[in-house]
């Protein structure tokens, strides 16, 4: 497994403000120690988190927000990154659609 | 050597953003020269309809952005026979008028022919 890409809403697993109650999973964290351990790229498509108000520091100056709200160790990307994985992948496995 | 990759659309237009995001996944996919094709099935089939008019709540036609397909060379193009077929919608009333309308046989054989599947 090389690369988690996150598209439709599941850009909002790359929100670093999601605080879920402290009995729940924060499945942000999670990812995060996935990639750490496994070195997997987590890539978040630039459309559809703009979209959902997910931004890194270089998009949110781009739109001139104050603040930006990409969790770590996720990255901003776009949508050839889905079909570089698809073509360089054995396997591609979709959750949610 | 190219792959060949399958998006399947089974939402309707409007109510989410799912269709929109469905059409600029194979769009984005289309410049890197594969075998792409695309499917319409279930709900999905309503994003053909020729006539559609979604101004009062604020959205572009589904139909006028579906229409670029062909510049960006995707012609695979298929729909489901029994999706349309229960949603009363004629061949003549879809606006992709080179679109393929296959039945289930055929879409079974359509994804076992592929590489990848995408499905929105």
């Amino acid at each position: 497994m090389h690369r988690v890409f996150f598209y439709r809403d599941g850009v909002y697993n790359a929100n670093q403000l999601l605080t879920p109650p402290q009995d729940e999973p924060n499945l942000s964290k999670d990812w995060q120690q996935l990639a750490l351990k496994h070195e997997i790229d987590l890539v978040v498509c630039v459309a559809a988190a703009l979209r959902r108000g997910v931004l890194d520091q270089a998009e949110a100056n781009r739109y001139d927000h104050l603040t930006h709200n990409l969790a770590n160790h996720f990255e901003i990307s776009g949508l050839g990154q889905l079909l570089d994985a698809a073509l360089s992948s054995d396997r591609l496995v979709t959750f949610g659609a | 050597m190219q792959k060949r990759i399958l998006f399947i659309s089974r939402h309707a237009p409007y109510g989410s953003s799912i269709a929109r995001e469905a059409l600029d996944a194979v769009l984005a996919s289309a410049a890197y020269d594969q075998q792409i094709s695309l499917l319409f099935m279930d709900d999905g089939v309503f994003q053909l309809l020729a006539e559609q008019d979604p101004g009062s709540i604020g959205q572009k036609s589904f139909a006028s952005m579906l229409s670029v397909l062909p510049l960006y060379d995707v012609t695979n193009i298929f729909v489901h026979k029994q999706s349309i077929q229960t949603r009363g919608i004629k061949p003549d009333e879809i606006l992709l008028v080179d679109a393929q309308i296959i039945d289930s046989e055929e879409v079974h054989r359509l994804l076992t022919q592929q590489d990848q599947l995408l499905s929105f």
